[in-house]
């Protein structure tokens, strides 16, 4: 289990804490040499895995400009099967500065931050797209972190 | 394919390859030879003399060796009628005559040689008005695109061609005053803190009436119509906003408190642009007629009772370039090149893509793959003897006997083969060569490529197939092709084909016991649980795309990356499940017995960089190692997707409610499905 210092910490990150929507979290995904093998801008939720030392988040990905649309649609997308749950199971974890550091059971280092200005602005399209767009149950739903696929709209 | 098409439905018992060989073949030695000095010309010399006459006696002798189903018309094929005979009727997917109109996984063919990802092709025919059009997919593999290109005549002179195009955009008062991007944040901040029940920040209270002292004061600057049909939209967006606030405002988010979408005003408009468009090529050029314009996707309509309809000329828009090739006979080609689409810019899945189309109607599925052959790729459907290679070479990965030696060994000896056999070639025909013009010595060098691969194919087999019998600890290749789980000939599920892997085969109660309770599971998200087995398939975003289901249209390969590959589905190693909508296999070995998946005891975050150590660290493909895994963050990676209808069904179909079960149970009924796995459905489904 994480500590409550920590679990504030990424909640904090995550959300966006008191600036709201003007701030995010990204995470970077590392090799035990440094070597970085992913990076994206965090969704708004995560959870932690009930008696496990693995907490779930969602990378955003699958954004794109659909390629047909009419007057008043959306600009911009995601697709929900890209921008899937991902698990960081760890054995480590601690606070450095702003930023929360995980050692992961792989042997991997995770560290979830502020995003980056680079990130900000795929974050800021899908804060667009869930708070505007998607339908309530649908933003429950992704808050749940459940989902290995998604079927329907938006998959 | 023509001619051989006629045979496509014919059977052929053909004898393994090299069975019970004892000592090295003559081809072997040479292949070895060459691989060992591979830059003496002599040594090449010698080889060919030494090998080529024995080509045809040992291939008899390979064949006389099989026992047991050995067919005594192959036992008296000359090489080169052993070689007619894998072009003509030894298929392990025969094009069918007919296609099934309106399937819209399509009807999935393995095709030889290494042009196609996968092997694969899929042919579609698609409902259109009164009858059917055929449209044949695949992916060229990027290493065949060359001599794909050397087919076509593309016009390397750009021409100015003035296009009328429509375009969606905002009014200019709208982006000049930055009106629904200022909306479009206050909607998204009530929408925040409405969700989670904190007060409103005073800086979103501020923007609204910023926004409306805005909105009022253009009302009386604007006298344009359309501006003050724009202003109007804003002020209703904005007064939805605005009841949000009110103190007495009761409706929770989940209850249709939540903002609805603001759109953002836009009106159509023509322009005329110019395009840089290729110019027509060479007609005496011999080669096929190639213009290039941006890419498009056929644009099918999925009802809802499953099928697929297409117009024939329907298309949807892309993200880069593609090439239209003019085949002949009403046939066209579209193909979306490598060199010219940008993987970080290219829309997902678009690259390398091919598609065929030919005049309507059906039983065109023939022609459409013998079509290949216009396009210098590979037009015949796999052979046994092809299929044996791909899986023994399935199983080296799925078992990770890559590093064994007496596989790596076969592997260097089966790589010289080719490149043997086709110097034996030459030296016996290079006679024929003399006075050809350029592109006949082209056509004559390619005839004698294929030919060398066909030739050395039964050896290349034989040698791989001793290798991994070493590898696994049995005899010989013969004991190795004689056990129980020895299947060399791939399975249809739904829209793609399946390779088996020996080894679960033999060890399945062992598998069995070791995974105790539980199984793998799949967790279903986002709409009615119902539609994924109106599919029938729990598909891979890869293979959505080309059922024309789903989202992702526009999304690049680069994002996709993000995702960690848009070609598997994933399922985990977990328990049964307690609340849905999920599947659950209790039998693992169900899917387990496929070679093409693999596994980590934890999510895995190495594919954005795949040449790094990194992206396959941890990978798991042993069976019994999966059962151990521990970590809920486990995921097993399965390519294309899985049949759930089929022999892949799941043992559970977990739903959320009565409705959604009946719902499943509806659907199954309408398409005549009354058992899943062997088990009544309503035993299956459940909540």
């Amino acid at each position: 289990m994480l500590s409550a210092a920590l679990t504030i910490r990424i909640t904090e990150l995550v959300t966006g804490g008191d600036p709201g929507l003007s701030t995010g979290a990204e995470l970077a995904v590392r090799s035990a040499s440094g070597e970085l093998a992913f990076r994206a801008p965090l969704a708004r939720h995560w959870r932690e895995e009930v008696g496990e030392r693995c907490i779930w988040v969602r990378p955003i990905a699958g954004g794109y400009e659909p390629t047909e649309r009419r007057p008043g649609d959306p600009p911009y997308l995601f697709s929900l099967n890209a921008a899937r749950r991902r698990g960081l199971t760890w054995t480590t974890a601690s606070v450095k500065g702003e930023t929360v550091v995980l050692e992961l059971a792989g042997g991997e280092v995770a560290t979830i931050g502020p995003a980056g200005e680079d990130l900000r602005p795929e974050l800021e399209r899908w804060d667009s797209f869930v708070l505007q767009l998607l339908p309530s149950e649908l933003e429950q739903e992704l808050e749940q972190l459940e989902d290995d696929s998604w079927q329907g709209q938006h998959a | 394919m023509g001619s051989s098409s006629k045979k496509a439905h014919e059977s052929f018992s053909v004898a393994p390859a090299g069975l019970n060989e004892a000592p090295q073949s003559p081809l072997l030695a040479a292949a070895t030879s060459l691989a060992g000095n591979p830059s003496s010309f002599a040594s090449l010399e010698d080889t060919s003399v030494v090998a080529s006459g024995h080509i045809a006696a040992e291939t008899e002798k390979l064949l006389g060796q099989e026992q047991g189903a050995v067919d005594p018309d192959a036992l008296q094929l000359t090489p080169d009628q052993q070689l007619s005979s894998l072009a003509n009727g030894d298929l392990v997917t025969p094009v069918p005559e007919e296609l099934p109109v309106g399937d819209a996984t399509g009807t999935p063919v393995l095709a030889g040689g290494a042009d196609l990802y996968d092997s694969l092709v899929t042919l579609v025919a698609y409902r259109s008005g009164t009858t059917s059009r055929e449209v044949l997919y695949a992916t060229v593999d990027e290493a065949a695109e060359a001599k794909l290109l050397e087919a076509l005549a593309v016009g390397d002179k750009l021409v100015p061609v003035q296009v009328t195009e429509e375009v969606i955009g905002r009014l200019p008062v709208d982006k000049d005053n930055q009106l629904h991007e200022q909306i479009a944040t206050v909607a998204k901040s009530v929408n925040h803190h409405l969700k989670d029940g904190s007060p409103i920040p005073k800086h979103t209270l501020d923007k609204v009436e910023l926004l409306t002292a805005k909105l009022e004061r253009l009302g009386t600057e604007c006298e344009a119509p359309v501006d003050k049909a724009m202003l109007s939209h804003y002020a209703d967006a904005l007064a939805v906003v605005k009841e949000r606030l009110e103190p007495d405002y009761g409706t929770s988010y989940d209850k249709g408190g939540k903002v609805p979408f603001v759109a953002p005003y836009e009106t159509t408009g023509k322009v005329t642009v110019t395009k840089y468009m290729a110019a027509p090529a060479d007609p005496g050029s011999g080669l096929l007629p190639t213009q290039v314009r941006d890419a498009t996707r056929v644009k099918p309509t999925l009802a809802s009772d499953g099928t697929t309809s297409w117009n024939g000329s329907s298309r949807s828009g892309a993200k880069g370039k593609e090439y239209l090739v003019d085949l002949g006979d009403g046939f066209e080609a579209v193909y979306r090149p490598y060199g010219v689409n940008d993987a970080a810019s290219t829309e997902f899945s678009l690259r390398g893509a091919l598609e065929i189309t030919g005049p309507k109607g059906p039983g065109r599925a023939a022609e459409l793959v013998d079509r290949l052959g216009q396009l210098n790729l590979v037009n015949l459907p796999m052979s046994h003897a092809e299929a044996e290679w791909t899986y023994l070479q399935r199983n080296v990965w799925a078992q990770q006997l890559e590093h064994h030696p007496s596989v790596a060994a076969a592997a260097q000896q089966a790589h010289g083969l080719e490149d043997a056999v086709e110097h034996v070639l030459f030296a016996e025909t290079a006679h024929k060569a003399v006075g050809m013009s350029e592109p006949e010595l082209h056509s004559f060098a390619k005839g004698l490529r294929l030919e060398a691969e066909a030739k050395a194919l039964l050896e290349k087999v034989r040698v791989l197939r001793e290798g991994v019998a070493a590898a696994v600890g049995l005899a010989d290749g013969a004991t190795l092709y004689a056990s129980s789980g020895y299947q060399p000939v791939p399975r249809r599920r739904a829209g793609w084909w399946v390779w088996d892997r020996f080894d679960v085969a033999v060890k399945k109660p062992e598998v069995t016991e070791a995974f105790k309770s539980r199984g793998l599971t799949h967790n279903v998200s986002g709409g009615n649980v119902a539609d994924l087995f109106r599919s029938g398939v729990l598909a891979s975003t890869e293979r959505r795309h080309l059922m024309g289901v789903g989202g992702g249209k526009g999304m690049s390969e680069s994002s996709d990356k993000l995702s960690g590959g848009a070609n598997s589905v994933f399922l985990r190693v977990k328990g049964k499940p307690f609340k849905g909508p999920a599947l659950f296999w209790d039998k693992p070995t169900r899917l387990l017995s496929r070679a093409d998946w693999y596994a980590y005891d934890g999510d895995h975050f190495g594919s954005v960089n795949p040449k790094s150590h990194f992206s396959v660290k941890g990978q798991v493909r042993d069976p019994l190692a999966l059962a151990k895994f521990s970590s809920s963050s486990n995921e097993v990676m399965f390519r294309h997707g899985i049949d759930l209808l089929g022999a892949e069904a799941p043992s559970l179909v977990k739903c959320t409610s009565a409705k959604q079960r009946q719902d499943v149970l509806d659907v199954l009924s309408e398409k005549g499905v009354t058992e899943l796995g062997g088990r009544p459905v309503e035993e299956v489904v459940q909540c």
